[in-house]
């Protein structure tokens, strides 16, 4: 019993310090995902979007995660940003985890913030095509390998459309009476 | 990869001649070396010292969108990603690439052709052509555009437990010193333009004085 929770203790700890990297990059490392405009052809411009990027060990976690791996990237060129490589606790050289990646209008600093606003937002979450980079001689990190297509558009937030739809009932009552 | 070297042979002639003339202390060399690239990971070397622009556009050009170049930073790597028509991103810190430093280079499966690239510039000769190898792991190439084994031709300082990691296109080959030009399976041999990663517990200079002319 005390070799089971012996080499159990092991195994965690190896797992806790296993640590992968990942270049955030939508171009680059075997990546190549621009994002476009609500259009669909249209890449969105350099400097007006910013993306954040999450990490989790399945898609569930991935979707509600909201502890983003690394700062906002700017996009620095017209449909792609080519952000830092980031180091990844717990995630080994070569897994190849979830990744969530949002995207939103350059002068709001999040997501939701955007959202809420009603300005255009992308997100798209995937499991990474390519293993992480890292380990003994280190190999590069990739970057966002399989990364589906985004394009950017206003997203109504759930209580917006609650606010929507309380409003077209109460035109409709009134009309009614 | 598939390396071709030549050596501007006007610049050898003038090296020749130097020989005859004992008032002629140095000669420079000038020259190109092509380099071909596969799709994937490439892990490859800058073998000559361009003259003017070391940066990564100046070296690479117009390389294919999403072509990525990886240079080891002594933890970490920096990057810079290709658009194509010859304009590139960085990542974070910009960075140049000289000889003795080692980069990989990412070329994209959907790359219309394997792209080669041609380093122009000069030989390392004399004190140039030394540099420090640092303890622990360290992206590496020889400064002179030479191939050969390491120790044995190069003059890599092996030490008993160094090791030497060669890319093998989907993984490291690995090398241990025993000392000396004893290396266990082998002693690796490199191409002109090939890196290495070199982990040694101490840091160590590695002394070529090499002359084209000797």
């Amino acid at each position: 019993m005390k070799k089971i929770l012996i080499m159990a203790s092991l195994v965690a700890s190896v797992s806790l310090m296993a640590q992968g990297t990942l270049m955030l990059a939508n171009l680059g490392g075997g990546a190549n995902a621009p994002v476009f405009e609500t259009d669909g052809t249209t890449k969105v411009a350099k400097n007006a979007y910013k993306a954040l990027v999450y990490v989790a060990a399945d898609e569930a976690a991935a979707k509600t995660s909201t502890t983003p791996v690394g700062a906002a990237v700017i996009f620095n060129a017209n449909g792609y940003f080519v952000g830092p490589t980031v180091t990844l606790t717990g995630f080994g050289p070569g897994s190849k985890p979830w990744v969530k990646v949002e995207v939103f209008e350059a002068n709001f600093n999040d997501y939701a913030t955007a959202a809420n606003a009603l300005a255009k937002v992308g997100v798209a979450t995937f499991q990474l095509g390519s293993g992480l980079g890292g380990g003994e001689p280190p190999l590069p990190a990739p970057g966002l390998v399989g990364m589906p297509k985004i394009a950017v558009a206003p997203i109504p937030e759930p209580s917006v459309l609650a606010l929507v739809g309380l409003g077209v009932a109460a035109f409709l009552l009134r009309r009614r009476n | 990869m598939r390396t071709k070297t030549l050596l501007l042979t006007a610049a050898l002639g003038v090296a020749a001649a130097a020989t005859t003339m004992a008032q002629v202390y140095s000669v420079n060399a000038v020259g190109y070396v092509n380099v071909s690239l596969v799709k994937g990971w490439n892990m490859i070397a800058n073998p000559l010292q361009n003259q003017t622009d070391n940066s990564v556009a100046g070296l690479f050009g117009d390389m294919p969108a999403g072509t990525t170049v990886y240079k080891w930073n002594g933890t970490g790597f920096d990057s810079a990603t290709s658009l194509g028509g010859g304009d590139w991103i960085y990542g974070g810190p910009e960075f140049t690439v000289v000889p003795g430093d080692g980069i990989f280079v990412f070329v994209p499966a959907d790359a219309p052709a394997a792209p080669t690239v041609t380093f122009v510039g000069e030989v390392a000769q004399g004190d140039a052509s030394n540099m420090n190898v640092k303890a622990g792991f360290q992206l590496i190439a020889s400064k002179v555009p030479q191939a050969g084994k390491l120790s044995t031709d190069l003059k890599f300082p092996g030490a008993e437990g160094d090791s030497v990691y060669k890319w093998n296109g989907a993984g490291y080959d690995s090398y241990t010193c025993l000392g000396g030009t004893d290396w266990l399976p082998e002693e690796p041999s490199v191409a002109v333009a090939q890196s290495f990663w070199s982990y040694k517990a101490a840091a160590v200079n590695w002394t070529r004085d090499f002359k084209v002319n000797p």
